[in-house]
């Protein structure tokens, strides 16, 4: 009897420990994370010329080293949604590729701390006109993880 | 006791793998081929009205399940009261730490069974399709006294 009710006990503490683990693991409520604030090129922005960076400013800092931020070309395409899709996909498929420097229309980042929550991505130079993504995952430090992304266009005649 | 102990831990294990999420929903797959299936339901269900509730959109790819992250600019979603009359165009947002979970928040005033238009694109994938939701039940059902 004794063992039975030590097994009983025992039985107890590991479900209150499962408990205790699922209601940690369980999705909360979103708030104070690193969210995108502000960006130069706007969210869907035509510009006429291509800028040397892209800003992102965020609502809190990020650890920068353990963020992902990537600029990726994007093929033309005059419907405003379908881009956007193609954007969508291009994100699924590359935010977290290696060694994919060929294909992506940035430079890096210029130097910033190892917590910033203003982030300057460099462009490549000489890059063709057309619409881009900007693309991110972010660790911000209130250790959660947020990612993102929007689009902008360079069409030299200020587009339609 | 030990089937009771056994029953508790199996139900922590179904709420860990997010299993009751998806009671009561509805799924159709989109696309030529069937290629995505579209969840839809609410986050409380049953739903009464006059209670803070959630839509709960879940996009998986129909092959293998996974789902399918980033579609929060391409989702559009509108619900239609039981009237049929009112309509609203509600504001889709990704649900934090759930890739291919979406949800808007809305409060639901009049019982009935309301519609939702669902449209837009995976990917390129054009889909548009309504759902329509169970009975949604006054909550003065539930006061006491």
């Amino acid at each position: 009897m004794a063992a039975s009710t030590g097994a009983l006990h025992w039985t107890a503490v590991l479900v209150t420990a499962l408990a205790a683990v699922i209601a940690w693991a369980a999705p909360q409520p979103v708030l104070g994370h690193a969210f995108l604030e502000a960006s130069d090129p706007a969210v869907d922005a035509v510009l006429t010329a291509m800028p040397a960076a892209v800003r992102l400013q965020f609502s809190e800092p990020v650890e920068v080293g353990a963020s992902i931020f990537k600029v990726y070309p994007l093929p033309h395409e005059e419907d405003p949604l379908r881009l956007k899709a193609a954007a969508s996909q291009l994100v699924n498929e590359v935010l977290t590729a290696r060694r994919d420097q060929d294909r992506r229309a940035d430079a890096g980042l210029a130097a910033s701390g190892a917590v910033a929550d203003d982030i300057q991505i460099l462009l490549k130079e000489d890059l063709p006109t057309g619409p881009y993504v900007v693309m991110w995952r972010v660790l911000s430090i209130d250790t959660h993880v947020t990612q993102g992304f929007f689009v902008f266009q360079v069409q030299p005649d200020g587009g339609p | 006791m030990r089937s009771t102990l056994t029953a508790v831990v199996a139900a922590l294990l179904l709420l860990a793998l997010g299993g009751g999420a998806a009671l009561a929903h509805q799924t159709k797959a989109v696309g030529p081929e069937g290629e995505y299936l579209v969840i839809v339901g609410f986050e409380k269900e049953p739903i009464f009205t006059d209670e803070r509730n959630g839509l709960d959109l879940i996009i998986r790819r129909a092959a293998d399940r996974e789902p399918v992250a980033n579609l929060e600019q391409t989702l559009f979603v509108e619900i239609i009261a039981p009237d049929g009359q009112a309509r609203r165009e509600l504001p889709i947002r990704a649900r934090h730490g759930q890739p291919g979970s979406y949800t808007a928040d809305i409060l639901l005033s009049q019982p009935g069974v309301y519609t939702l238009r669902i449209w837009g694109y995976i990917f390129d994938v054009a889909f548009e399709e309504e759902f329509q939701t169970h009975e949604v039940t006054p909550l003065a059902e539930l006061r006491f006294p």
